[in-house]
């Protein structure tokens, strides 16, 4: 079935949406500048490559490349053929592409030939490599874009975005106005562009409205400002809270007129952490709401809400006995009927919320499920739970997040841990994977036998 | 407490590399916790990018110069015990 709003789009809507605008316009930079002249001609070369492999309209193709040209040239290419796209992080393990891949039974995967490029990069250099799937299948949706959330236990969750749902997205962010980069301006991105974040509100809607993406060189505070200085006109930084708490630690950091505002997804920051940034650079400091399934869904742009935000133009919310719904005409999941997640209309986040009667103002008060955010990357828990207490060796296990996702297991009598923390290391990706671990004698439960999650009760287990 | 055989254990549990410093080591685990504001003790032995991105700025304050590591040192840093003796390769550490 169709997500968000399903009017059949034509391959032309990359063109009109994505890549016209004047020639020489710079609307990338990855280390180099890229103009739409080169853009278009890089998209086109690898829309032949893609097409001479095979792909066609009503195709399907996963990506598993890091943020590179490489990934945005495949993206669009894919796009402008009519195939669907499937995005999977490159950070996943061989083990969980694998799954991915028998999951979504893409025709082609494109990955990597060779990656330039190493630890703390923003972007890589890519030379890729398409792959034929030889159990793959075409589209059975009008989807352009399927992105994969983790499941608590089963088959992870497939999220599809249609493209009039991608273009709804972007008239979302040109709707909300003011705090929005505007043409001419520049984007520094330290969102991922694997995710919806980066992907929508970094690279599509800059492309959309003529604001030139630039990513840092380095993940490294200095990096950072140093893009933001590389150009004159009027600059955001789009990041994950993250980001907040390593700017705002650079004691001095360089005048720079330049840089407007910060806008950032995810939870809050600490108000000391909030406080000091704003001390620190002296411009806003905004705060967005969204998800996979929808991508931008409410702002404060201006931290005038704080902690509330306001739902963007379009988008309607309730609470529903304590949950926050919003209302989607189509369910975004692909080969899933799941009503707790998507039913009459309502997208149900598994957020805990209130929306103020009068004003639409929205509290978002944490998860109602097991799901964490590691450095803006959502990470089930409940996942990593299931698949650890699956492994040789271990009788029992509890995964939680405190200050980092902890382990607590119960290993059988021959078993080591470091076969154990192997077996993990194999099958889920490294931000997924405990920091620090426990071997118990046995896990607490409660009276009716239940696994016992509370920290304080854990850790006097130990 | 009692016959309990309970294990704290962090990632790696070797502590310190040949030859490497206590209180280079002592350090490192003390840039790293003021973020997520841990006690040093709380710091695991691996360490991950975003920590790596958070340690590479405390060392240019600690230092007041830039730490211009290539990507084969920085792919290197993926424990405490490494960052150790990737910051004494590059001039690094000690009391500073």
């Amino acid at each position: 079935m169709a997500a968000g709003i399903d009017i059949p789009t034509d391959p032309e809507w990359v063109d009109e949406v994505l890549l016209a605008g004047p020639d020489n316009q710079v609307c990338l930079v990855l280390g180099e500048p890229v103009d739409r002249a080169s853009l278009r001609r890089m998209v086109a070369a690898r829309q032949e490559a893609l097409t001479a492999a095979g792909l066609r309209a009503g195709g399907s193709l996963a990506l598993c490349l890091p943020p590179s040209l490489a990934f945005i040239t495949n993206l669009l290419a894919t796009w402008r053929i009519g195939a669907r796209a499937a995005l999977l992080d490159h950070r996943l393990t061989a083990f969980e592409v694998e799954q991915a891949i028998a999951r979504l039974a893409p025709q082609y995967v494109v990955r990597a030939e060779h990656t330039s490029g190493g630890a703390l990069r923003a972007f890589h250099e890519v030379r890729e490599m398409v792959v034929a799937n030889p159990d793959g299948q075409p589209s059975e949706t009008s989807h352009a874009l399927v992105q994969l959330s983790s499941g608590s236990t089963g088959p992870s969750k497939a999220i599809g975005r249609t493209a009039s749902d991608l273009i709804a997205e972007i008239d979302r962010y040109t709707a909300i106005g003011e705090g929005v980069p505007s043409g001419g301006e520049r984007i520094v991105s330290l969102a991922s562009m694997v995710h919806v974040l980066g992907l929508v509100g970094g690279l599509l809607y800059g492309l959309h409205a003529g604001a030139q993406l630039v990513l840092p060189g380095r993940m490294t505070a200095e990096a950072i400002l140093a893009a933001v200085a590389a150009g004159p006109e009027p600059t955001t930084l789009l990041g994950v809270p993250f980001h907040i708490e390593l700017l705002a630690a650079v004691a001095e950091p360089p005048r720079l007129p330049q840089l407007t505002g910060m806008t950032t997804g995810g939870e809050l920051v600490r108000a000391q952490v909030h406080d000091a940034f704003v001390d620190r650079y002296g411009i806003r400091l905004g705060n967005m709401y969204g998800m996979t399934e929808l991508g931008v869904i409410a702002t404060d742009l201006f931290g005038a809400h704080r902690p509330a935000i306001l739902p963007a133009p379009g988008i309607e919310m309730r609470a529903d006995d304590g949950e926050l719904h919003i209302a989607m005409e189509n369910s975004p999941y692909v080969g899933l009927v799941d009503p707790t997640r998507w039913s009459d209309g309502w997208l149900h986040t598994k957020d805990a919320g209130s929306v103020e009667p009068g004003t639409g103002l929205v509290r978002v008060r944490g998860r109602r499920d097991s799901q964490v955010s590691i450095g803006g990357l959502k990470v089930d828990l409940s996942e990593v739970e299931h698949t650890l207490a699956g492994l040789p060796g271990v009788e029992g296990a509890v995964v939680v997040y405190g200050k980092a996702i902890e382990a607590y297991v119960v290993l059988t009598p021959a078993a080591s841990l470091d076969d154990v923390q192997a077996g993990l290391t194999e099958r889920v990706a490294p931000y997924k994977r405990p920091r620090a671990w426990h071997v118990v004698e046995r896990l607490p439960r409660t009276a009716t036998g239940k696994l016992v999650r509370d920290q304080s009760v854990l850790s006097g287990a130990r | 407490m009692g016959n309990r055989e309970a294990r704290e254990v962090g990632e790696a549990r070797e502590v310190g590399g040949v030859g490497e410093a206590p209180e280079a080591r002592d350090e490192v685990l003390a840039m790293l916790a003021t973020y997520g504001e841990r006690r040093p003790e709380e710091v695991p032995e691996s360490v991950d990018s975003l920590e790596l991105a958070w340690l590479i700025h405390q060392i240019e304050q600690r230092y007041g110069r830039p730490f211009d590591a290539d990507d084969e040192a920085l792919a290197r840093m993926t424990t405490v015990g490494a960052v150790v003796d990737v910051l004494g390769e590059l001039g690094f550490g000690g009391a500073g």
